[in-house]
């Protein structure tokens, strides 16, 4: 088994050199925006600073924490912890960077309260008498707009027969 | 890469002390370094998760973001980070007199690596007083300029997640104070550990490079969003 390095403090002062020019590197690309690249906050920008930080990260953690000098056992084990947090971030932005996300937040216009964007114009998660229908095994029926909240309101006890009539048993337009 | 310098008199213990279970000392040291970086790993599935909701919700609300980052000090984000980096080289320092048994460069790395992260805390203080200030401290002053924001409601939750991100980060400073205090007296005092026992202060400078790596990257991602 390897003898465990004392890692000379040549190395530490070269890093600390190398993590300065990247500092600045970080500063001119992300503030002063030399390349022109603010217009998409989340674009090359974004892209380029969490590059650098990866650089400085990877810098500190092979010569401050020795990983470079350590065996691979150990090396094994340092990289683990950060391919985990890679499967998370990889695995959980996939969930949200798609056109159909369901993002699972209430929408919410100041200026219409009333409105909702999603098809049906329910408002999601299920609110109020809404679980309720669905907790009673009633086929849920989404209001329209904001009108159908007003008209879905109800006691807080159930109404079986009433809850019969208002959503399975009245018959469509359709069918006179 | 072994040192010829000899070690100063009474630093650490005289033998390395090997437990009965392991074999060399080298299984020995290795056997901690891997459970240092398990602890480590656990510390990146903290802020791991903070940062996960930090990207969902940036990339939910970019220009709220925009907004909410160009009202942060770039300066004093930038002097947090020059100081940091610093204080990972005297640790690195402090470790390495510690291997080669330099007894007044371990107390003088070990107190500047401390100092500096006092002088990270103090610029942090400042930060958060002049946000407090301005209106911009969701849950205790949150009343911005009207017109500072175009979606206050939402501005609001990237503060929110600035205070968490960074307030959790300071928590961990705080905790290497406690802990490097110790150290201090150890070394200081004691003259705990030297070339046969320096584990201890190595895993303390794991912790401390490890703050250091969370800010490094806190700091573009807070701070660098939003350029003049």
């Amino acid at each position: 088994m390897a003898e465990h390095k004392i890692v000379p403090p040549k190395y530490y002062v070269i890093n600390m050199g190398v993590l300065g020019v990247l500092m600045l590197t970080t500063v001119l690309f992300g503030k002063l925006d030399i390349l022109n690249f603010s217009n998409n906050p989340n674009g090359i920008n974004l892209a380029i600073a969490l590059g650098i930080a990866i650089a400085k990260a990877t810098c500190i953690v092979s010569i401050f924490m020795g990983v470079a000098f350590a065996t691979k056992l150990v090396r094994l084990v340092a990289l683990s912890g950060f391919a985990w947090l890679i499967i998370l971030f990889l695995f959980l932005m996939t969930d949200y960077v798609n056109p159909s996300a369901d993002w699972g937040t209430p929408y919410y216009d100041a200026n219409d309260p009333g409105a909702s964007p999603l098809p049906g114009g329910q408002d999601f998660p299920l609110t109020g008498s809404e679980v309720q229908d669905v907790k009673s095994g009633h086929e849920y029926v989404p209001p329209h707009g904001g009108e159908g909240h007003e008209e879905e309101e109800r006691a807080d006890s159930h109404d079986e027969g009433a809850a019969g009539e208002d959503h399975s048993e009245e018959p469509s337009e359709g069918d006179h | 890469m072994s040192e010829a310098h000899t070690p100063d008199v009474g630093m650490g213990p005289a033998e390395p002390i090997v437990s009965h279970h392991y074999r060399t000392r080298e299984q020995q040291d290795e056997t901690a370094l891997i459970g240092m970086w398990l602890f480590l790993a656990q510390e990146i599935m903290f802020f791991g998760g903070l940062f996960v909701a930090y990207a969902v919700y940036r990339y939910k609300y970019p220009i709220t973001w925009y907004e909410g980052s160009a009202h942060l000090n770039f300066t004093l984000g930038t002097l947090n980070t020059v100081v940091l980096l610093a204080s990972s080289l005297t640790m690195a320092m402090c470790v390495y007199s510690t291997q080669v048994g330099k007894w007044k460069q371990q107390v003088m790395y070990l107190v500047s690596t401390i100092a500096l992260g006092v002088v990270f805390l103090g610029v942090k203080v400042i930060e958060y007083t002049d946000k407090y200030n301005h209106g911009l401290m969701p849950g205790i002053n949150w009343d911005p300029d009207p017109g500072l924001f175009t979606d206050p409601a939402r501005t609001q939750l990237f503060y929110v997640m600035y205070f968490i991100m960074t307030g959790m980060h300071a928590f961990h400073m705080i905790i290497g104070f406690g802990i490097g205090a110790v150290f201090i007296y150890l070394c200081a005092v004691k003259k705990e550990y030297g070339p046969n026992k320096y584990l201890p202060i190595e895993f303390f400078g794991f912790y401390w490079h490890f703050v250091d790596i969370v800010w490094v990257f806190l700091f573009p991602m807070l701070y660098l969003i939003s350029s003049p």
